[in-house]
């Protein structure tokens, strides 16, 4: 694949290039998931807002009370992409085919109308 | 009133445009859709006009603030296209373009089925040089493809309006039951255009088969028109809501695996209309408002990142990502603006879809619908993984392909800063926006628990993916198709003309060579070496029979109608 090239040659490396600056990046990524799951995890001790809004407490179903419980929503797109990237690749097993899978039915691809002038069809043994 | 009927700046203008130099295009380009915003600004609520055409009385105009709102969009919306194509040579592209602005416009400002089926027709006509216009086999396919889309779905909507007529109801476009074949028919036909599932296909094929600038031209008008459609015809049909949701959930997976970015993004679209057809399903005043936000919203939004990858196939002559990645170090600028089209779509707060999609979801929870609430929460962290993170990164990080592209042209630059502000603006001064939707609010998104867990979502959902990435588990990108509804038709209907009807015409062909042998020769001689052939039997002529027929149905209905 393309994607083994690297940087022209004599190009001066960029800030991203260094892994060392990428490694910062990421340590500040997971410093703000953990920063947010505490955040949500002091909720406990106070008012959250809920989405479900019922004037009976007790109308509340339980999956409606999940969105209340602390890391709810992290959990729950966590799993869900880890989830939908697993399913999404059995998915790929099911549908992906060559890039040509459609255009190789063109009869040919440039010619004005897809098909030579006498409508001969390459391997269709049309009479010409 | 005293103003212009909405239609008329965009449409009369662009009868100008073949006709002129690129600069004066250029001028019309963005001088139209500022006038006929500035037009449109001295239209009220209430305002209409009827036209007599052929002893028929066409409400013509109909202004209130559903269509009001739908008008300002497509008007910002070919105004942002004008700057972004300034450059572009071709005068058809430019004309057929803002033709197709103006039908978007009078379709939403039809106060009948009859004056929205000749735009809904002119939109299907007018746009298809959008995909024809990029050259080759694959988009005259593609074209020919969408063009049956567009003509079936005006099909359905004029045998629906026409058995309404008939039945003595009038073809007055205002809000219908989902009963009777007639009402059903017109369902479908803004059901095609909208991109229920199966009929979607239209889309995910022609989009990424235009040129440069034609998604992005492609990407602002049909669907949201048929939301529109929608939101006038249908608010609350439940049919809606089970639609909705499987359009929120399939194109994610597709998204996931597709290796053509522009095609991500087509997936993308039909994801997010997955979303405003949910708002429409519900039916409650907060859920139509979120409804039509966030068709608003995304035109914007998903027209930036269309932008974005626009300049790329530009600069690059591919947007598959296989072919690109580290294009950040000579395209800044178009890293930034998509970055920032990413950040709205993803709903991050400040940005647009903050302040749309969630008044939606919102309206699911309000009326208690759990499992509904659960699958557009699963939805929204799709949208982050395809649109927020693969797109940007796949595009402009990822591995360095060693390609250094031109940064994108000045205009085009200077159009994706517009829709960059307007991204923010919306997503900032949220008050001032829902001031125009149709139903009075005091809704806010910005409830402190709503920022943490919006931001907990979002960030958990990039975690996964990082995650994935780092224990390589991330699909990567493969050079290939993937195969959708519409192999049913490429693949389906091919196999059995090939070899069903073919076999049939070839042995037809046999006799007419026979018949040929026996005709006199002073016969041959005055038609030529040959008889004329019958062109309904070479292949290619498939597509372009069934577009035929396909017409000829429509006028052959309309006469008979008229007659």
């Amino acid at each position: 694949m393309s994607h083994d090239h690297g940087p022209p040659p004599g190009e001066a490396p960029r800030w991203l290039d260094d892994p060392a600056n990428v490694k910062k990046l990421t340590r500040g990524f997971f410093a703000v998931a953990a920063l947010l799951l505490v955040a949500d995890v002091m909720w406990l001790f106070v008012h959250k807002h809920a989405t479900f809004f019922h004037n009976d407490p007790d109308a509340r179903t339980l999956a409606q009370d999940a969105e209340l419980w602390p890391g709810f929503y992290s959990i729950y797109s966590f799993v869900g992409i880890v989830l939908l990237v697993v399913l999404s690749v059995g998915l790929r097993k099911l549908v992906m085919r060559p890039e040509d899978y459609y255009s190789r039915d063109y009869a040919d691809p440039d010619d004005e109308f897809g098909g030579s002038a006498d409508g001969a069809q390459p391997g269709e043994g049309h009479h010409g | 009133m005293g103003e212009l009927h909405p239609v008329l700046p965009l449409l009369l203008g662009s009868l100008l445009l073949p006709f002129l130099s690129q600069r004066l295009r250029g001028i019309l380009l963005v001088g139209l859709p500022a006038f006929g915003l500035y037009n449109l600004i001295g239209l009220e609520v209430g305002d209409s006009a009827t036209l007599s055409l052929a002893g028929f009385e066409l409400d013509v105009l109909r202004v209130d603030k559903l269509s009001l709102l739908f008008g300002y969009l497509f008007h910002i919306a070919a105004f942002v296209i004008g700057v972004y194509s300034l450059h572009v040579k071709s005068r058809v592209e430019h004309f057929t373009a803002m033709m197709y602005a103006g039908s978007a416009v009078g379709a939403v400002f039809a106060g009948d089925l009859l004056t929205l089926f000749l735009f809904w027709e002119l939109l299907a006509v007018t746009s298809v040089f959008q995909v024809w216009a990029a050259g080759g086999a694959e988009a005259r396919h593609a074209g020919i493809r969408y063009l049956l889309a567009h003509i079936t779905s005006g099909l359905l909507l004029l045998i629906g309006l026409v058995m309404k007529y008939q039945s003595g109801e009038g073809w007055g476009f205002d809000k219908m039951d989902l009963e009777g074949t007639a009402n059903w028919l017109i369902f479908l036909a803004f059901g095609i255009k909208v991109g229920f599932p199966i009929a979607h296909t239209w889309l995910v094929d022609a989009y990424p088969a235009a040129t440069a600038t034609g998604t992005l031209v492609l990407s602002a008008f049909t669907t949201k028109t048929a939301v529109y459609c929608l939101a006038r015809g249908f608010p609350g049909a439940e049919e809606l809501i089970y639609i909705g949701a499987a359009m929120c959930l399939f194109p994610i997976f597709y998204a996931v695996i597709e290796n053509d970015l522009r095609r991500v993004l087509s997936y993308s679209m039909v994801n997010q209309i997955g979303f405003m057809v949910v708002g429409i399903g519900i039916g409650t005043d907060l859920a139509i408002n979120g409804a039509v936000a966030h068709a608003f919203a995304d035109v914007i939004f998903k027209g930036l990142l269309f932008m974005s990858m626009g300049a790329v196939y530009l600069r690059v002559g591919t947007t598959k990502g296989t072919e690109l990645g580290g294009l950040y170090k000579s395209m800044p600028w178009t890293t930034g603006f998509c970055l920032i089209g990413a950040a709205s779509i993803s709903a991050v707060p400040l940005f647009s879809a903050f302040v749309t999609k969630t008044m939606i979801m919102q309206g699911a929870a309000n009326e208690g619908m759990t499992w509904l609430w659960m699958v557009l929460l699963f939805a929204s962290a799709g949208v982050l993984e395809h649109a927020g993170i693969k797109i940007p990164y796949f595009a402009f990080f990822a591995h360095d392909s060693g390609k250094r592209p031109k940064e994108a042209p000045l205009n085009m630059r200077a159009a994706m800063a517009v829709s960059s502000v307007l991204c923010i603006l919306i997503g900032v001064f949220y008050k001032q926006f829902y001031a125009l939707l149709p139903f009075e609010t005091t809704y806010s998104a910005y409830s402190l628990t709503h920022i943490v867990t919006q931001l907990q979502l979002l960030v958990f959902a990039a975690a996964a993916v990082f995650g994935l990435m780092l224990l390589k588990k991330y699909p990567a990108e493969v050079p290939s198709v993937n195969v959708d509804a519409d192999v049913l038709w490429r693949k389906g209907l091919l196999g059995i003309w090939r070899k069903g009807l073919h076999p049939v015409f070839l042995a037809a062909s046999a006799v007419e060579e026979r018949f040929l042998a026996w005709t006199p020769k002073a016969v041959v001689r005055l038609f030529g070496h040959r008889l004329p052939r019958v062109p309904l039997f070479r292949e290619w002529a498939g597509g372009a029979v069934v577009v035929l027929i396909t017409l000829m149905l429509g006028v052959y209905l309309g006469l008979v109608f008229f007659a």
